[in-house]
């Protein structure tokens, strides 16, 4: 524009720039005062929700620590496969370790990472798998929540050693858990990673719960 | 006036086909009644909203520099409305969050066409607004039939635990059928309710 001979720089372009600049101000100032305004709420509705999802896992009467302040970070791309920090938050009872649960993710999900909860108790057992997030194929994918909501609650009781570790797989691997039918790659990614997480529970149950709150478990 | 629209740093379109590209980027969430509904409720605020603080904006303002300072103010309304339903309603923010800032797109192309006085902007952009509300809904009740066999699921997500009754299961939910659910379900969806709108007022020519 600036190469179009005809088109000097009038007073009312100034006045329009400066015009644009106060919109911009005042744009900044209401963002930022409804920033302040809800920051706090939604950090509250996100602990909420996660709380949510722990207390149908390790139900609240089974414990009596702070779950959402009692959480060790863990990083072990070798045992967990993600080089993603992964969340443990720890349960206990009267001081004694009832159960922890990794919010682990299952880095090779169909279309992309499948955010997990793991519980598993102080003897391995699992307690229970939870999908929190998940970008599967709906109808396909997503059969966990629908159409196979039984697929889940399967996992409950389970441990390295039930079934033994080889079968630790979909069965079209050789294992014992179903497939979807349509879908393989997500019940073998969900399969995979519960897996990782009893296997890491196994290799670091000495640390699981002594380590220090905030503290990081390699 | 017609020069003027040609320098227009949009390309200029007549109202009803900007009303239908308007409708593109919200299309991928009307997969179910409420998720529609709360896109549609979404986008009618920040189009008569964004128009009526549109309307402080001096008239000798030129038509560029008019144009940045009304992508300014849709985009602020649209980042206080997705702040506020982060906080308020977390359940409707995590089936819209990500497609919420595309409303920035859509009400752009219905307000943008109307830059004459405040009053009859306002009235045209409400009009184009509820038009796409509309067509919205229509796809989202659809969509989710087609789909899911049911009408209104997951409406507590949305409004509240009393909405929880309002979920109707018409039919088992793995017969539905799955291109509803998907996003090219609500193109071919799209193309189906127009050619009935158009059938039905061929016939009304008769």
């Amino acid at each position: 524009m600036a190469a179009q001979p005809d088109r000097t720089i009038s007073r009312e372009r100034i006045v329009g720039a400066a015009a644009l600049v106060l919109v911009a101000i005042a744009s900044a100032i209401v963002l930022s005062l409804l920033d302040g305004a809800t920051e706090a709420r939604i950090e509250r509705n996100a602990q909420q929700w996660i709380l949510e999802r722990l207390n149908q896992l390790v139900p609240a009467e089974a414990r009596d620590n702070d779950i959402l302040a009692d959480t060790a970070i863990a990083r072990s791309p070798d045992l967990l496969g993600t080089s993603r920090p992964i969340t443990i938050y720890r349960a206990r009872k009267a001081g004694r370790p009832v159960a922890v649960i990794l919010h682990t993710v299952a880095p090779d999900g169909y279309r992309g990472p499948i955010e997990l909860l793991v519980a598993i108790d102080v003897e391995g057992r699992l307690l229970g798998v939870e999908v929190l997030r998940h970008q599967e194929t709906p109808g396909l994918g997503d059969q966990f929540r629908n159409r196979n909501s039984d697929w889940l609650p399967k996992f409950r009781g389970r441990s390295l050693d039930d079934p033994p570790q080889q079968r630790w797989a979909v069965r079209n691997d050789g294992g014992d858990f179903d497939a979807f039918t349509g879908a393989t790659i997500t019940p073998r990614a969900i399969v995979k990673a519960v897996r990782r997480a009893l296997e890491f529970h196994r290799a670091k149950r000495s640390v699981l719960f002594t380590a220090e709150p905030g503290s990081t478990i390699r | 006036m017609q020069d003027e629209l040609q320098t227009s740093p949009v390309p200029q379109a007549p109202p009803d086909v900007l009303a239908l590209i308007a409708l593109c980027p919200l299309l991928a969430v009307s997969d179910t009644i409420p998720n529609a509904f709360a896109a549609g409720i979404a986008m009618l605020v920040v189009a008569i909203g964004s128009t009526a603080i549109a309307g402080i904006l001096p008239r000798w303002l030129d038509e560029e520099l008019g144009f940045a300072a009304l992508a300014l103010i849709v985009t602020t309304v649209v980042t206080a409305i997705s702040l506020c339903a982060h906080a308020w309603f977390p359940g409707t923010y995590d089936s819209l969050g990500i497609f919420l800032p595309l409303i920035v797109t859509n009400v752009l192309l219905i307000v943008q066409a109307t830059r004459s006085t405040p009053t009859r902007a306002l009235a045209t952009a409400a009009k184009t607004a509820a038009f796409v509300f509309g067509t919205m809904l229509t796809l989202g009740i659809g969509r989710e039939v087609v789909g899911r066999g049911s009408v209104l699921r997951d409406s507590q997500r949305m409004f509240g635990d009393w909405a929880e009754g309002l979920h109707q299961q018409l039919f088992r939910e793995d017969m539905g059928f799955l291109l509803g659910v998907l996003p090219p379900g609500a193109f071919i969806a799209l193309g189906l309710l127009f050619a009935f709108v158009k059938w039905v007022r061929r016939l009304k020519q008769r």
